[in-house]
C-alpha cells in the first residue's frame, strides 16, 4: 500500500515522528469530550465553539461500535458525519476513539446483537475465590467471531471516513478500542483460554523476547529474569512466563 | 495477556489500515501503584497494583515491547497520564523511538502546566485532557496555555526535529508552608550551563510553565511565564559570563514561526542582568514598595548570554 502524502501520516524527524496534515507538520492542541458527546450531533453543535475558544485544535470524541452497527451488517454513520461536519465547520481536527470490543477493559459498547449472544461471542470468565468462574462483562479474546466482528466493522469505519474525509483530513488519526486489557482477573479463565495457557509459550513470542532482549523495556527485563537465565526457554504459559 | 490482546488489536487495526491508511494508536490505562505514583487520591477507579487490579493485558510499559512487536498496525502505544508521575510517563512511553501521545490526561491547572514537558523534552505530537466539553473557556486552564502554544507551533515543531534543541518544565503552586515542590531545571547547551528556576518575587512566588529552546550558540528561546533563566559559561578559562541581548518576541508569522522584536529588555526585568525573567501575570509585591517586577506579556523572549575568556585587564 502507498501512503498517500495527501493523507495525515506520520513523518520521522530526529529521532522522533511528527503527524503531518495537509502536508504540514502539525501539533496537536488537543482535548477529550466526555464518553457519550459525540453520540449527537445536535449536541455537539452546543459544543464546537466553546472547543475553539479554549484555543483546541483537534478533539477527541467517540465512535461506538454500537451506534455505528446496530444490527448486524446494517451501518449508520448518521450522527458521525454531523460531527466530522461540525467539526470542519469550527476549524478543528477530530481523532476519533473507536470504541469497539473493548472500552476501558469491559465490553459495554459491543451491540445489543452481540451482547445477546454469548455463544457466537463468548464472555471472558474471572476466576474468583472457591473456584467460582463469574461471567464478565467483557468478550473472551480466546474466540475468533468477536475480532473478526470487530474487524468488519472498523474496516467499514475507516472505510467511511476516507469517502466522506478523504479530501479534507478533518479526522487526523484513530484511536483502536479503548484501555484494553482484562479487570477483575489477571487472565481469561474461561475453557478456551485455558487450553491456550496450557500450551506452549508461542515460538514467536520466545524468540523476539531472546533476539531482541538488548532492546527491550527496562521494565519488561524486570518481570523475565528468569526467562533470561534459561538458556533454551520453553514451557506452558502457566508453568512458566508469566 | 498482552500477547493475545495485542493480536486481537492488531487484527482490527489491519483490517481498519487497509481501508484508509491514516495514524492509528491505542491507548493505556496505567498501573497507578507503582514507583512512579503521584497521587495522593483514594483510588476509586484507578485499580491497585496488580494485572486485573489495572486492565491486565493492556500496553503497560512491562509488556510495551510485546505490543510494539505483535500489534505493528498501530503506530504507536499511547499512555493515558493521570496518576502516574508525568515526565517519567512520557519518557517511558518514548520505548524504541516511538512518538509521544497522551489521549488521556488530567484537565486541571496541574495537568495543564505539566503539557510542557511532553511538548518541549519529549517531542509530543499532541495531550489531551480529557472531560473538556464541561469546563468552560474562560475558567479553563488550557484555554491560555493552548492559546500560546498555538501562536509558537512552528517554532515547537522546528525544535522537536533537532535532538535535545528544547525542554519543558513547569513549577506548582508552593506548598502551604512556603516549600517548593519543584526543582530548577539545569541543561547544558553551546557550552553554557544554563539553570532554568521559579521566577523571582518579592512576595509569595507564583507558578510557571514553559519551555527553553537552544537556538545554537549563545541563543535561547523563553516561552511561558512564572520562570526565569540564569547562564554560567562552561569554559574553564571563562571569567564571567553575561546577558548580551535580552527580547521580548512577538509572533510576526505563525505560518513560518517568524517573530519580530517588542520591548528591550534590561534592567530590572533582568534584575541587573542576573536573571531573564519570564514572569507571572500578577507578580506578588509581598508590601515592597517599588514596583520592580513587571506582569507576564508576551511570554516569548530571546536571549543571548556571552562569556569573557581569561585575563582582560593586562
Amino acid at each position: 500500500m502507498t501512503l498517500s502524502p495527501k493523507i495525515p501520516h506520520l513523518r520521522k524527524v530526529g529521532d522522533t515522528q511528527q503527524l503531518v496534515v495537509h502536508g504540514r507538520p502539525f501539533l496537536a492542541l488537543a482535548a477529550e469530550l466526555q464518553n457519550s458527546s459525540m453520540t449527537s450531533g445536535a449536541f455537539m453543535d452546543t459544543v464546537w465553539q466553546k472547543l475553539v475558544d479554549t484555543n483546541i485544535n483537534t478533539v477527541l470524541g467517540c465512535v461506538t461500535w454500537e451506534d455505528i452497527e446496530p444490527v448486524e451488517d446494517q451501518f449508520n454513520f448518521a450522527e458521525l458525519d454531523k460531527a466530522i461536519l461540525g467539526a470542519r465547520k469550527h476549524g478543528l481536527h477530530l481523532v476519533l476513539l473507536w470504541f469497539g470490543s473493548f472500552k476501558n477493559g469491559i465490553s459495554t459498547y459491543v451491540p445489543p446483537w452481540i451482547k445477546t449472544n454469548t455463544k457466537r461471542f463468548p464472555r471472558a470468565k474471572l476466576r474468583k475465590a472457591g473456584g467460582v468462574l463469574k461471567t464478565g462483562d467483557v468478550l473472551s479474546i480466546f474466540h475468533d467471531e468477536g475480532r473478526i466482528a470487530d474487524a468488519k466493522a472498523f474496516a467499514r469505519l475507516l472505510q467511511h471516513i476516507k469517502d466522506i474525509d478523504g479530501e479534507h483530513s478533518t479526522v487526523v488519526m484513530v484511536q483502536v478500542e479503548n484501555e484494553t486489557g482484562l479487570l477483575g482477573d489477571s487472565r481469561d479463565g474461561s475453557v478456551a483460554a485455558e487450553k491456550r495457557f496450557r500450551e506452549s509459550v508461542p515460538e514467536d513470542l520466545l524468540h523476539f523476547l531472546a533476539q531482541d532482549w538488548d532492546n527491550l523495556h527496562v521494565d519488561l527485563k524486570a518481570n523475565l529474569i528468569h526467562f533470561k537465565a534459561q538458556s533454551k526457554s520453553q514451557g506452558s504459559w502457566e508453568a512458566g512466563l508469566w | 495477556m498482552a500477547y493475545h490482546y495485542a493480536h486481537y488489536l492488531e487484527h482490527v487495526a489491519a483490517a481498519g489500515k487497509q481501508q484508509y491508511p491514516i495514524p492509528l494508536y491505542t491507548n493505556v490505562w496505567q498501573n497507578y501503584v507503582g514507583e512512579d505514583g503521584d497521587n495522593d487520591f483514594p483510588i476509586v477507579a484507578g485499580g491497585g497494583g496488580y494485572p486485573g487490579d489495572y486492565p491486565s493485558g493492556g500496553g503497560t510499559t512491562n509488556v510495551l515491547d510485546v505490543w510494539q512487536r505483535f500489534a505493528s498496525s498501530l503506530d504507536f502505544i499511547a499512555p493515558d497520564v493521570y496518576l502516574n508521575e508525568y515526565a517519567s510517563s512520557c519518557r517511558k512511553y518514548r520505548h524504541r523511538n516511538q512518538p509521544l501521545f497522551i489521549p488521556e490526561q488530567r484537565r486541571d491547572d496541574y495537568g495543564a502546566r505539566r503539557i510542557w514537558t511532553a511538548y518541549g523534552s519529549f517531542q509530543a505530537i499532541g495531550v489531551s485532557p480529557f472531560g473538556i466539553d464541561t469546563l468552560e473557556p474562560a475558567t479553563n486552564p488550557f484555554t491560555k496555555h493552548y492559546g500560546l502554544l498555538e501562536s509558537v507551533s512552528q517554532i515547537v515543531l522546528d525544535a522537536q526535529s533537532r535532538p535535545d534543541a528544547s525542554v519543558g518544565f513547569h513549577f506548582d503552586e508552593l506548598a502551604a508552608d512556603g516549600s517548593d515542590p519543584s526543582r530548577p531545571v539545569v541543561k547544558h547547551w553551546g557550552g553554557y550551563e544554563v539553570t532554568i528556576e521559579r521566577c523571582f518575587v518579592f512576595g509569595k512566588a507564583g507558578p510557571g510553565a514553559g519551555m527553553v529552546i537552544h537556538l545554537g550558540g549563545p541563543k535561547f528561546l523563553l516561552i511561558g511565564w512564572g520562570f526565569q533563566v540564569r547562564a554560567r559559561s562552561l569554559s574553564p578559562t571563562s571569567t564571567f559570563t553575561g546577558f548580551l541581548h535580552f527580547r521580548e518576541k512577538q509572533v510576526a508569522n505563525k505560518e513560518t514561526g517568524q517573530l519580530r522584536t517588542l520591548r528591550i529588555l534590561n534592567g530590572d526585568e533582568t534584575r541587573s542582568g542576573i536573571f531573564a525573567m519570564m514572569p507571572h501575570d500578577d507578580p506578588d509585591y509581598g508590601g515592597f514598595p517599588i514596583c520592580v517586577t513587571i506582569p507576564a506579556h508576551t511570554m516569548i523572549a530571546e536571549l543571548e548570554v556571552y562569556s569573557i575568556e581569561g585575563k582582560d585587564d593586562v
